[in-house]
Protein backbone atom coordinates (compact mmCIF):
# COMPACT_ATOMS: atom_id res chain seq x y z
CA UNK A 1 0.00 0.00 0.00
CA UNK A 2 1.48 3.72 -0.66
CA UNK A 3 2.55 5.79 2.29
CA UNK A 4 -0.17 8.59 0.95
CA UNK A 5 -1.95 7.96 -1.75
CA UNK A 6 -1.90 11.39 -3.11
CA UNK A 7 -5.02 12.31 -6.11
CA UNK A 8 -4.02 14.85 -8.44
CA UNK A 9 -7.70 16.83 -8.05
CA UNK A 10 -6.63 17.37 -4.67
CA UNK A 11 -3.17 18.92 -4.94
CA UNK A 12 -3.03 22.38 -6.14
CA UNK A 13 0.92 21.95 -6.09
CA UNK A 14 1.01 18.91 -8.40
CA UNK A 15 -1.94 20.22 -10.55
CA UNK A 16 -0.12 23.49 -11.05
CA UNK A 17 2.94 20.93 -12.57
CA UNK A 18 1.00 18.11 -14.34
CA UNK A 19 1.41 19.09 -17.74
CA UNK A 20 5.38 19.67 -17.41
CA UNK A 21 5.58 16.04 -16.04
CA UNK A 22 3.35 14.72 -18.93
CA UNK A 23 5.73 16.68 -21.78
CA UNK A 24 8.68 15.71 -19.20
CA UNK A 25 7.80 11.72 -20.00
CA UNK A 26 6.67 12.05 -23.86
CA UNK A 27 10.36 13.81 -23.72
CA UNK A 28 11.94 11.20 -22.36
CA UNK A 29 9.44 7.84 -23.75
CA UNK A 30 8.93 9.19 -27.06
CA UNK A 31 5.28 8.35 -27.78
CA UNK A 32 2.90 7.21 -24.79
CA UNK A 33 -0.99 6.47 -24.63
CA UNK A 34 -3.13 7.70 -21.73
CA UNK A 35 -3.08 4.77 -19.47
CA UNK A 36 0.48 4.43 -19.82
CA UNK A 37 1.16 7.43 -18.17
CA UNK A 38 -0.77 7.31 -15.07
CA UNK A 39 0.99 4.24 -14.92
CA UNK A 40 4.69 5.32 -15.32
CA UNK A 41 3.66 8.05 -12.88
CA UNK A 42 2.65 5.76 -10.36
CA UNK A 43 5.91 3.88 -10.58
CA UNK A 44 8.26 6.53 -11.19
CA UNK A 45 6.92 8.40 -7.20
CA UNK A 46 6.18 4.60 -5.91
CA UNK A 47 2.73 5.08 -5.90
CA UNK A 48 3.02 8.35 -3.67
CA UNK A 49 1.18 10.15 -6.85
CA UNK A 50 -2.35 9.15 -8.65
CA UNK A 51 -2.81 11.26 -11.96
CA UNK A 52 -6.88 10.78 -12.04
CA UNK A 53 -8.29 10.45 -15.47
CA UNK A 54 -10.24 13.37 -14.95
CA UNK A 55 -6.94 15.88 -14.43
CA UNK A 56 -5.03 13.60 -16.98
CA UNK A 57 -7.10 13.63 -19.89
CA UNK A 58 -7.84 17.10 -20.18
CA UNK A 59 -4.16 18.12 -19.65
CA UNK A 60 -3.37 15.98 -22.35
CA UNK A 61 -6.39 17.61 -24.97
CA UNK A 62 -5.25 21.11 -23.96
CA UNK A 63 -1.76 20.11 -24.89
CA UNK A 64 -3.07 18.85 -28.26
CA UNK A 65 -5.27 21.96 -28.85
CA UNK A 66 -2.58 24.08 -28.13
CA UNK A 67 -0.22 22.16 -30.95
CA UNK A 68 1.89 20.84 -28.31
CA UNK A 69 1.23 17.67 -29.19
CA UNK A 70 0.53 15.15 -31.61
CA UNK A 71 -1.56 12.61 -31.72
CA UNK A 72 -0.92 9.11 -33.61
CA UNK A 73 -3.59 6.13 -33.85
CA UNK A 74 -2.12 2.53 -33.88
CA UNK A 75 -4.48 -1.12 -33.66
CA UNK A 76 -2.90 -2.71 -30.28
CA UNK A 77 -4.80 -6.00 -28.72
CA UNK A 78 -8.23 -6.08 -30.77
CA UNK A 79 -8.55 -2.18 -29.90
CA UNK A 80 -7.59 1.05 -31.63
CA UNK A 81 -5.03 3.05 -29.27
CA UNK A 82 -4.14 7.06 -29.02
CA UNK A 83 -0.72 7.47 -28.79
CA UNK A 84 0.69 11.34 -27.71
CA UNK A 85 3.68 12.81 -28.79
CA UNK A 86 5.39 15.89 -28.49
CA UNK A 87 5.60 18.38 -31.67
CA UNK A 88 8.54 20.46 -32.52
CA UNK A 89 7.18 23.53 -30.39
CA UNK A 90 6.01 20.86 -28.02
CA UNK A 91 9.94 19.91 -27.88
CA UNK A 92 11.04 23.53 -27.12
CA UNK A 93 8.32 23.85 -24.87
CA UNK A 94 8.97 21.23 -22.52
CA UNK A 95 12.64 23.05 -21.96
CA UNK A 96 10.86 26.06 -21.08
CA UNK A 97 8.80 24.45 -18.91
CA UNK A 98 11.51 22.15 -16.90
CA UNK A 99 13.80 24.93 -16.09
CA UNK A 100 10.93 26.88 -15.03
CA UNK A 101 9.77 23.99 -12.91
CA UNK A 102 13.65 23.55 -12.00
CA UNK A 103 13.86 27.27 -10.56
CA UNK A 104 10.57 27.15 -8.76
CA UNK A 105 11.19 24.06 -6.66
CA UNK A 106 15.17 25.74 -5.90
CA UNK A 107 13.57 28.76 -4.77
CA UNK A 108 10.97 26.47 -2.62
CA UNK A 109 13.56 24.74 -1.48
CA UNK A 110 15.56 28.11 -0.18
CA UNK A 111 12.64 29.29 1.28
CA UNK A 112 11.17 26.14 2.81
CA UNK A 113 14.95 25.77 4.34
CA UNK A 114 15.82 29.29 5.17
CA UNK A 115 16.66 29.31 8.88
CA UNK A 116 15.48 32.60 10.20
CA UNK A 117 17.62 35.38 9.89
CA UNK A 118 18.67 37.40 13.56
CA UNK A 119 18.92 40.99 13.49
CA UNK A 120 20.58 42.98 16.47
CA UNK B 1 -5.07 -11.21 -19.47
CA UNK B 2 -5.63 -9.89 -22.76
CA UNK B 3 -9.64 -9.27 -23.52
CA UNK B 4 -10.76 -10.55 -26.32
CA UNK B 5 -12.57 -9.05 -29.35
CA UNK B 6 -15.95 -9.43 -27.98
CA UNK B 7 -15.34 -8.47 -24.39
CA UNK B 8 -13.70 -5.02 -25.96
CA UNK B 9 -16.37 -4.48 -28.37
CA UNK B 10 -18.59 -4.96 -25.03
CA UNK B 11 -16.05 -2.37 -22.94
CA UNK B 12 -16.73 -0.02 -25.74
CA UNK B 13 -20.33 -0.29 -26.14
CA UNK B 14 -20.53 0.25 -22.30
CA UNK B 15 -18.65 3.84 -22.72
CA UNK B 16 -20.57 4.93 -25.37
CA UNK B 17 -23.89 3.89 -23.02
CA UNK B 18 -22.56 7.27 -21.27
CA UNK B 19 -23.50 9.28 -23.89
CA UNK B 20 -19.95 9.33 -25.46
CA UNK B 21 -20.79 10.52 -29.26
CA UNK B 22 -17.36 11.44 -30.22
CA UNK B 23 -14.97 8.96 -32.19
CA UNK B 24 -11.65 9.99 -30.36
CA UNK B 25 -12.81 9.97 -26.64
CA UNK B 26 -14.81 6.32 -27.42
CA UNK B 27 -10.83 5.13 -29.06
CA UNK B 28 -8.99 6.78 -26.05
CA UNK B 29 -11.58 5.57 -22.97
CA UNK B 30 -12.43 2.46 -23.79
CA UNK B 31 -8.14 1.87 -24.35
CA UNK B 32 -8.07 2.97 -20.70
CA UNK B 33 -10.59 1.08 -19.66
CA UNK B 34 -9.44 -2.06 -20.94
CA UNK B 35 -6.11 -1.45 -20.55
CA UNK B 36 -6.68 -1.29 -16.84
CA UNK B 37 -9.22 -4.09 -16.52
CA UNK B 38 -6.33 -6.33 -18.20
CA UNK B 39 -4.19 -5.34 -15.50
CA UNK B 40 -6.88 -6.05 -12.45
CA UNK B 41 -7.42 -9.25 -14.19
CA UNK B 42 -3.56 -9.53 -14.01
CA UNK B 43 -3.39 -9.32 -10.42
CA UNK B 44 -7.04 -11.71 -9.50
CA UNK B 45 -6.99 -14.02 -12.07
CA UNK B 46 -10.13 -15.15 -9.91
CA UNK B 47 -12.59 -12.13 -10.83
CA UNK B 48 -15.20 -12.46 -13.27
CA UNK B 49 -15.36 -9.94 -16.15
CA UNK B 50 -18.16 -8.07 -14.88
CA UNK B 51 -16.28 -7.38 -11.67
CA UNK B 52 -13.53 -6.51 -13.49
CA UNK B 53 -14.98 -3.70 -15.54
CA UNK B 54 -16.64 -2.32 -12.42
CA UNK B 55 -13.11 -2.11 -10.53
CA UNK B 56 -12.01 -0.78 -13.80
CA UNK B 57 -14.75 2.02 -14.16
CA UNK B 58 -14.87 2.92 -10.60
CA UNK B 59 -11.87 4.91 -11.24
CA UNK B 60 -14.32 7.09 -13.88
CA UNK B 61 -16.58 8.89 -11.20
CA UNK B 62 -17.27 12.49 -10.43
CA UNK B 63 -14.65 15.02 -11.98
CA UNK B 64 -13.37 11.58 -14.08
CA UNK B 65 -16.61 10.44 -15.32
CA UNK B 66 -16.83 9.74 -19.45
CA UNK B 67 -18.82 12.62 -19.59
CA UNK B 68 -16.74 15.20 -17.76
CA UNK B 69 -14.12 14.47 -19.79
CA UNK B 70 -16.22 14.94 -23.06
CA UNK B 71 -17.63 18.22 -21.85
CA UNK B 72 -14.15 19.65 -21.03
CA UNK B 73 -12.68 18.80 -24.34
CA UNK B 74 -15.68 20.34 -25.97
CA UNK B 75 -14.21 23.56 -23.83
CA UNK B 76 -10.85 22.89 -24.19
CA UNK B 77 -11.51 22.91 -28.34
CA UNK B 78 -13.71 25.42 -28.42
CA UNK B 79 -11.64 27.80 -26.05
CA UNK B 80 -8.69 27.08 -28.54
CA UNK B 81 -10.16 27.26 -31.75
CA UNK B 82 -11.63 30.85 -30.33
CA UNK B 83 -8.28 31.55 -29.60
CA UNK B 84 -6.10 30.46 -32.79
CA UNK B 85 -8.89 32.29 -35.42
CA UNK B 86 -8.84 35.89 -33.07
CA UNK B 87 -4.83 35.17 -33.59
CA UNK B 88 -6.01 34.64 -37.46
CA UNK B 89 -7.56 37.81 -37.78
CA UNK B 90 -5.71 39.95 -35.96
CA UNK B 91 -3.22 39.23 -38.64
CA UNK B 92 -4.91 41.10 -41.02
CA UNK B 93 -5.04 44.21 -38.59
CA UNK B 94 -1.46 44.75 -38.56
CA UNK B 95 1.03 45.70 -41.57
CA UNK B 96 1.23 44.61 -44.16
CA UNK B 97 -1.97 42.51 -44.48
CA UNK B 98 -4.21 45.22 -43.21
CA UNK B 99 -4.14 46.83 -47.13
CA UNK B 100 -5.79 43.98 -48.39
CA UNK B 101 -8.79 44.77 -45.34
CA UNK B 102 -8.49 48.50 -45.96
CA UNK B 103 -9.51 48.15 -49.49
CA UNK B 104 -11.88 45.71 -48.94
CA UNK B 105 -13.70 48.41 -46.32
CA UNK B 106 -12.46 51.18 -49.14
CA UNK B 107 -14.48 48.74 -52.08
CA UNK B 108 -17.78 47.91 -50.39
CA UNK B 109 -18.34 51.91 -49.34
CA UNK B 110 -17.50 53.04 -52.75
CA UNK B 111 -20.21 50.78 -53.51
CA UNK B 112 -22.63 52.16 -51.18
CA UNK B 113 -22.72 55.10 -53.60
CA UNK B 114 -24.74 52.78 -56.10
CA UNK B 115 -27.64 52.56 -53.58
CA UNK B 116 -30.21 55.43 -53.05
CA UNK B 117 -31.58 53.84 -49.35
CA UNK B 118 -28.19 53.35 -47.20
CA UNK B 119 -30.80 50.42 -45.64
CA UNK B 120 -31.03 49.03 -47.86
CA UNK B 121 -27.48 48.08 -48.96
CA UNK B 122 -26.45 47.31 -45.82
CA UNK B 123 -28.73 44.52 -45.60
CA UNK B 124 -27.78 43.35 -48.72
CA UNK B 125 -23.91 43.54 -47.52
CA UNK B 126 -24.49 41.83 -44.85
CA UNK B 127 -26.99 38.76 -46.49
CA UNK B 128 -23.79 38.41 -48.93
CA UNK B 129 -21.97 37.12 -45.84
CA UNK B 130 -24.49 34.54 -45.62
CA UNK B 131 -24.10 33.75 -49.75
CA UNK B 132 -20.16 33.32 -49.00
CA UNK B 133 -20.50 31.23 -45.83
CA UNK B 134 -22.93 28.87 -47.21
CA UNK B 135 -19.92 26.38 -48.96
CA UNK B 136 -18.33 26.11 -45.88
CA UNK B 137 -21.51 25.30 -43.94
CA UNK B 138 -21.94 22.71 -46.40
CA UNK B 139 -18.25 21.60 -46.61
CA UNK B 140 -18.50 21.13 -42.57
CA UNK B 141 -21.93 19.55 -42.47
CA UNK B 142 -20.13 17.05 -45.51
CA UNK B 143 -16.75 16.91 -43.42
CA UNK B 144 -18.19 16.38 -39.74
CA UNK B 145 -18.64 12.56 -40.45
CA UNK B 146 -15.81 10.53 -41.47
CA UNK B 147 -16.07 7.03 -42.56
CA UNK B 148 -19.39 6.86 -40.01
CA UNK B 149 -17.33 8.38 -37.14
CA UNK B 150 -18.21 11.85 -35.61
CA UNK B 151 -15.24 13.63 -33.93
CA UNK B 152 -15.42 16.51 -31.82
CA UNK B 153 -12.68 18.38 -33.04
CA UNK B 154 -14.72 18.85 -35.93
CA UNK B 155 -17.71 19.43 -34.13
CA UNK B 156 -15.85 22.43 -32.75
CA UNK B 157 -15.34 23.95 -36.35
CA UNK B 158 -19.28 24.31 -36.74
CA UNK B 159 -19.15 27.87 -38.64
CA UNK B 160 -23.39 27.84 -38.38
CA UNK B 161 -23.71 30.25 -35.09
CA UNK B 162 -21.97 32.99 -37.78
CA UNK B 163 -23.16 32.36 -40.87
CA UNK B 164 -26.45 32.61 -39.86
CA UNK B 165 -25.64 35.16 -37.34
CA UNK B 166 -25.27 37.71 -39.79
CA UNK B 167 -28.09 38.46 -41.94
CA UNK B 168 -30.18 39.27 -38.98
CA UNK B 169 -27.80 41.12 -37.36
CA UNK B 170 -27.41 43.45 -40.43
CA UNK B 171 -31.53 43.11 -40.66
CA UNK B 172 -31.54 44.21 -37.19
CA UNK B 173 -28.93 47.31 -37.30
CA UNK B 174 -30.40 48.60 -40.39
CA UNK B 175 -33.96 48.41 -39.06
CA UNK B 176 -32.45 50.34 -36.01
CA UNK B 177 -30.73 52.97 -37.11
CA UNK B 178 -33.01 53.81 -40.15
CA UNK B 179 -32.97 57.41 -39.53
CA UNK B 180 -29.05 57.89 -38.28
CA UNK B 181 -28.08 55.94 -41.73
CA UNK B 182 -29.68 58.64 -43.50
CA UNK B 183 -28.07 61.23 -41.77
CA UNK B 184 -24.56 59.82 -40.45
CA UNK B 185 -22.14 58.82 -43.99
CA UNK B 186 -19.95 57.37 -41.25
CA UNK B 187 -22.07 54.77 -40.36
CA UNK B 188 -21.86 53.11 -43.72
CA UNK B 189 -18.42 52.98 -43.38
CA UNK B 190 -18.45 51.92 -39.73
CA UNK B 191 -20.32 48.52 -41.18
CA UNK B 192 -18.34 48.39 -43.58
CA UNK B 193 -15.94 47.95 -41.48
CA UNK B 194 -17.64 45.08 -39.50
CA UNK B 195 -19.00 43.80 -42.76
CA UNK B 196 -14.79 42.98 -43.69
CA UNK B 197 -14.57 41.34 -40.26
CA UNK B 198 -17.25 38.99 -40.61
CA UNK B 199 -15.45 38.13 -43.89
CA UNK B 200 -12.26 38.03 -42.15
CA UNK B 201 -14.23 35.30 -39.25
CA UNK B 202 -15.46 33.56 -42.60
CA UNK B 203 -11.98 33.13 -44.18
CA UNK B 204 -10.29 32.20 -41.34
CA UNK B 205 -12.72 29.82 -40.49
CA UNK B 206 -13.05 27.89 -43.56
CA UNK B 207 -8.77 27.88 -43.75
CA UNK B 208 -8.87 26.30 -39.95
CA UNK B 209 -11.30 24.05 -41.08
CA UNK B 210 -9.60 22.70 -44.11
CA UNK B 211 -6.63 22.17 -42.09
CA UNK B 212 -8.31 20.43 -39.19
CA UNK B 213 -10.28 17.93 -41.76
CA UNK B 214 -6.99 17.05 -43.22
CA UNK B 215 -4.98 16.83 -40.19
CA UNK B 216 -7.77 14.36 -38.52
CA UNK B 217 -8.02 11.70 -41.37
CA UNK B 218 -4.06 11.82 -41.47
CA UNK B 219 -4.42 11.02 -37.46
CA UNK B 220 -7.01 8.90 -37.60
CA UNK B 221 -5.82 6.99 -41.18
CA UNK B 222 -9.13 7.76 -42.68
CA UNK B 223 -10.10 8.48 -46.32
Amino acid sequence: MPRNDKKMKNSQLYKGSLNTIIMKLLEENGKMYGYEITQKVKVITQGELNITEGALYPALHKLEAEGLLDVEIEKVDNRMRKYYKLTESGQRETVNRLSELEDFIRNMQSLVNASPKLEF
Amino acid sequence: MKLTAEQIEYVSNYVKSFDIKWYELQVELTDHMVSSMEEIWEKDLGLTFEQVKQNAANKFVGDSSFKSIQEERKRILQKEYRKVQWKMITEYLKFPKIFGSILLVYIAYTFSAYFVSPQKYLAVLFCSLLIIGLPSQYYWWKSKEIDGKHFLTLETLNPNPWVFSFPSLGMSITRTLRQELLQYQWLVLFFCCIWVLGILILATAIHLQRKTIVNVKKQYQLT
